[in-house]
């Protein structure tokens, strides 16, 4: 797919344009979008999605960060607004396996370099290595397509990833 | 570095550090069935070296600063030329290398005048497979986050290669 599109370049036609490449992403990335929706089989949904929230927010995605995961709804739990999220060191909404998560995602997001065993030893204060690791797994996951989905402007429906629009998420941040 | 979490597993894997593979069985399984991986083939393989050495060095992974491709050596990627302050940049791999920086700094910020100088040096096909190996190549966040990095840069090919 990639080659045909090079040998067009070639060809003298008119230039590429970035539509081209949205176009092409959208099947390039189909095993990132297959595994965002899938990966909430397996972790904590509620922390997961908390943690994509929060990361999204910081990527400068604020839609992102206002669609909630199916399965996290499904646990009929208060949906944190996006305004919660974004003050979660101060808010009252979240507990202490809540806040690990929260600050762990956070550091994935500025600088990995500055995860220390303190943080994990506050993940693992509240689950177990497999949960962990689980979750760790999912910030990575969320993070980077949601980076490559921001780069290749690359929109897809919600529901590609496992997520929904909730309606009380999207207070102003 | 030493392990964050107890694993299935304490001796180094095939690639020389330790390994998380048993510790989530279900995430094993849903990763052995759905795999993230782009397909590969536009990127010349020095262009592909250049680009993950990048995010290698951005992200403090001694592991990735390590590994070599064959491939890419094969095509003339020496250490000259994927040093860092390396002078000889061609504007294609300088291209390549401001796509990997708008993944990894501010992607949000990425515009549209930028997004057509890119297009000047690379094809649609070439930006798609470097931001999807990129992507890829950000599990080190994974491997460094979990203490499973090694401790310094030591040059080594792939496993498996030449």
């Amino acid at each position: 797919l990639g080659t045909a599109v090079v040998n067009a370049d070639a060809s003298g036609t008119a230039p590429p344009t970035w539509r081209e490449v949205s176009v092409l992403a959208a099947t390039c990335l189909t095993g990132f979008l297959t595994m965002h929706r899938e990966i909430w089989t397996v972790v904590d949904p509620y922390l997961a999605d908390i943690c994509r929230r929060r990361m999204a927010q910081l990527l400068g995605a604020p839609d992102d960060a206002e669609l909630v995961a199916e399965c996290a709804l499904a646990l009929e739990l208060p949906i944190p607004t996006s305004a919660e999220i974004t003050d979660w060191p101060h808010s009252e909404c979240f507990d202490a396996a809540a806040r690990a998560a929260l600050a762990f995602a956070e550091q994935m997001v500025i600088d990995v370099g500055g995860v220390n065993q303190a943080m994990v030893n506050e993940l693992l204060a509240h689950m177990n290595p497999a949960a962990c690791y689980k979750l760790v797994y999912a910030t990575w996951l969320f993070e980077a397509a949601l980076r490559a989905r921001l780069v290749l402007d690359l929109h897809v429906a919600p529901e590609t990833l496992g997520l929904v629009v909730a309606a009380n998420a999207g207070a102003q941040a | 570095m030493s392990p964050r979490i107890p694993l299935a597993d304490d001796a180094p894997g095939p690639i020389g550090v330790p390994t998380a593979a048993g510790v989530a069985p279900d995430l094993d399984a849903l990763r052995a069935r759905i795999s993230t991986s782009v397909p590969v083939g536009v990127v010349h393989p020095v262009t592909a070296e250049v680009v993950r050495l990048r995010n290698a060095r951005r992200q403090g992974c001694c592991l990735c600063q390590s590994m070599r491709y064959h491939a890419a050596t094969e095509h003339g990627a020496t250490e000259e030329v994927l040093a860092h302050e390396y002078v000889g940049r061609t504007d294609h791999d300088v291209a390549a290398i401001r796509l990997c920086d708008a993944f990894l700094d501010a992607p949000a910020e990425l515009g549209t005048d930028e997004r057509q100088e890119l297009l000047e040096h690379l094809s649609p096909g070439e930006v798609v497979e470097l931001v999807g190996r990129l992507a890829n190549w950000t599990y080190n966040k994974v491997m460094i986050s979990l203490g499973m990095d090694l401790d310094r840069v030591e040059l080594r090919p792939f496993p498996g290669e030449a």
